[in-house]
């Protein structure tokens, strides 16, 4: 047997990353087809309720649709990412499939951070497969809002500023389209840090799930329904989403900064407590 | 000088109100298969997934291959094959897939053809040729660990850790096992838990006796044999109860089985002190009660020995 003596001076005692390309590989097999496509299909099927009623709307506004759809399309995407992420960590431990990793020559720092990675590109591919799918049935949506005729609008015109309520949203651009799917994608990456977090931490995936579900509430709540979110939290990034369905002007820039922030946090925190757990 | 494959000083491990370890101490020599003996509990699983570096110790100090298990790393790992107690591995994936993807993260893998050889030839080595397409979630339990020992050796390890690699198997897929330890011995050390004495006394070459948390006895068979103390087997006619109420009163009498067959009795008379033999035959001829047919020196088993070391740390 022997292992090459070359090979071993080759890795580092203590390399973070090692084993990470394997893991990946591993990991993305989990996300990779399934899982995504159960969440872009859950997607499409939320647009596709809020969509079909919609087309008998007597006026057709843009406005209702987008802000509808994107609200309910936050609050599953974040209700997923909890429930197929709870078990990441806590599952692994539990099942006895982590003690076998560590006991391989793979750090494990490399483990929370390709569970994280994997849910990375499997969320990217989600919100733009999604996102993308639906920006060509939003903007024929916006020309019927635009070419059609409500009379109670123009006296609404003359009391409001163009842009701030949904009757008169108008298309984002795809710059701005893109920037919106960046920042929720962002929003799902702290989350995913999150749930990494309180599995390395917790003992209980009930607990895990219960945390990460009032997390996603606490968000959807100060986010999407109040609106008192603090701009630079993964809140901050709902609210702004929403502001920019109703045709507001929002700063991206802020929320996302933060949320990285805390994402990098939540994942440093994962990765330390990860190493200090015991695998029994 | 060679360094011991593993080396336990003063190992002692605390999980919340239970005391798992209290001050294990062992060596297990490079080249030897040794088996890690001990009753539930004793805190076998512990002591391999502190050398695994899964769980950290309270205090004392582990060496693998002569490194701290603390400050191990990455190196040292990519030197040690390990079995898990329950081996678990990713469902969705085969037999196949399994060994590959394992073996892909060792240094210095293989890769193409000569990656397929390997796992192909370590499956086969392990019986599952037939089952390589497999997916784990389709395999027995008895499949699962052979599967596991695959695994545990695709890495070419000098050290292989097995935590009960017969639990579970029927009777062919342990003599299998036993088989594929012998085979894994001729490259590595192996260091394995069991309950099964028989399968002990077939490969392994030394043993280590474990009882809550500490070292009872380590050491080669002959070793352990000899420290346990020593049996001998008399064959008995006649009134004998006189005989045995005397022996059982000696302090060099660890005790005595009894078996009768009609008009005659044959005894097993264990000794704790293997000097106390000069005086037992005279002790024995001296009553004139009944007849000693037949005296010799028995074959002591392991069996023996473990319920003479580990029931009498039991006892304490």
């Amino acid at each position: 047997m022997k292992t090459e003596a070359a090979a071993l001076e080759r890795i580092e005692r203590r390399d973070p990353l090692r084993g990470f390309g394997g893991l990946l590989g591993v990991e993305l097999r989990v996300w990779f087809p399934w899982r995504v496509l159960f969440l872009i299909a859950a997607g499409l099927v939320v647009f596709a309720l809020i969509y079909l009623p919609w087309r008998g709307f007597e006026v057709n506004q843009l406005g209702p649709l987008m802000i509808g759809f994107l609200a309910f399309w936050i609050a599953i995407l974040l209700v997923s990412s909890v429930a197929l992420t709870e078990g990441a960590v806590l599952g692994e431990i539990e099942r006895g499939t982590a003690s076998w990793l560590v006991a391989m020559p793979i750090a494990r720092p490399a483990v929370i951070l390709a569970k994280f990675a994997a849910g990375a590109v499997g969320l990217a591919v989600t919100v733009f497969a999604t996102g993308g799918a639906v920006y060509p049935v939003l903007a024929d949506a916006a020309k019927r809002g635009i070419t059609e005729f409500r009379a109670e609008a123009v006296f609404e015109l003359a009391s409001q500023p163009i842009g701030q309520w949904g009757a008169y949203t108008r298309l984002p651009s795809w710059g701005i389209y893109i920037a919106m799917l960046l920042s929720l994608w962002t929003l799902l990456l702290f989350f995913a840090a999150l749930m990494m977090l309180l599995g390395s931490v917790v003992r209980s995936r009930t607990a895990v799930f219960g945390l990460g579900l009032v997390a996603a509430g606490v968000i959807l709540a100060t986010g999407v329904l109040v609106g008192s979110a603090a701009p630079a939290s993964p809140a901050g990034i709902a609210r702004a989403v929403i502001d920019i369905a109703q045709g507001k002007e929002a700063a991206l820039i802020t929320p996302v900064i933060g949320t990285l922030l805390a994402t990098a946090v939540a994942l440093a925190l994962a990765v330390w407590a990860f190493n200090r757990r015991e695998l029994t | 000088m060679t360094v011991p494959a593993i080396e336990i000083r003063q190992l002692k491990k605390r999980y919340r109100k239970v005391e798992a370890l209290r001050g294990l101490d062992l060596t297990v020599d490079q080249g030897s298969v040794c088996g890690f003996l001990g009753p539930n509990g004793a805190g076998k699983t512990t002591t391999m997934k502190i050398l695994m570096g899964l769980i950290q110790s309270s205090s004392g100090w582990a060496a693998v291959l002569g490194d701290d298990v603390r400050d191990a790393g990455l190196p040292a790992r990519a030197r040690i094959g390990y079995l898990p107690q329950d081996p678990v591995f990713p469902q969705y994936q085969t037999v196949r897939g399994v060994v590959a993807s394992v073996a892909r993260l060792y240094p210095g893998h293989p890769r193409g053809s000569e990656l397929k050889r390997r796992v192909d030839d370590l499956i086969d080595r392990v019986g599952m040729t037939d089952k390589a397409r497999r997916r784990v979630r389709g395999l027995s339990g008895g499949e699962r660990q052979r599967l596991g020992v695959a695994q545990a050796l695709v890495g070419e390890p000098d050290l292989v850790i097995l935590d009960e690699p017969s639990a579970g198997l029927d009777p062919m897929g342990r003599r299998d096992m036993l088989s594929l330890i012998e085979e894994i011995s001729s490259q590595a050390t192996v260091f394995y838990s069991t309950h099964i004495l028989d399968d002990v006394e077939r490969i392994s070459d030394t043993v280590v006796m474990i009882s809550k948390g500490r070292a009872v006895a380590q050491g080669s068979l002959d070793d352990i044999l000899t420290v346990s103390g020593s049996d001998y087997a008399v064959r008995l006619r006649g009134k004998t109860s006189g005989i045995r109420d005397r022996l059982t009163a000696e302090p060099w009498v660890g005790g005595i089985d009894v078996r009768m067959h009609a008009e005659i009795e044959d005894w097993r008379i264990r000794l704790t002190d293997e000097s106390a033999a000069d005086r037992l035959v005279p002790l024995l001829v001296s009553d004139e009660s009944c007849d000693v047919i037949e005296f010799h020196l028995s074959d002591r088993r392991l069996e023996d020995a473990y319920l003479d070391l580990v029931g009498a740390d039991d006892g304490d």
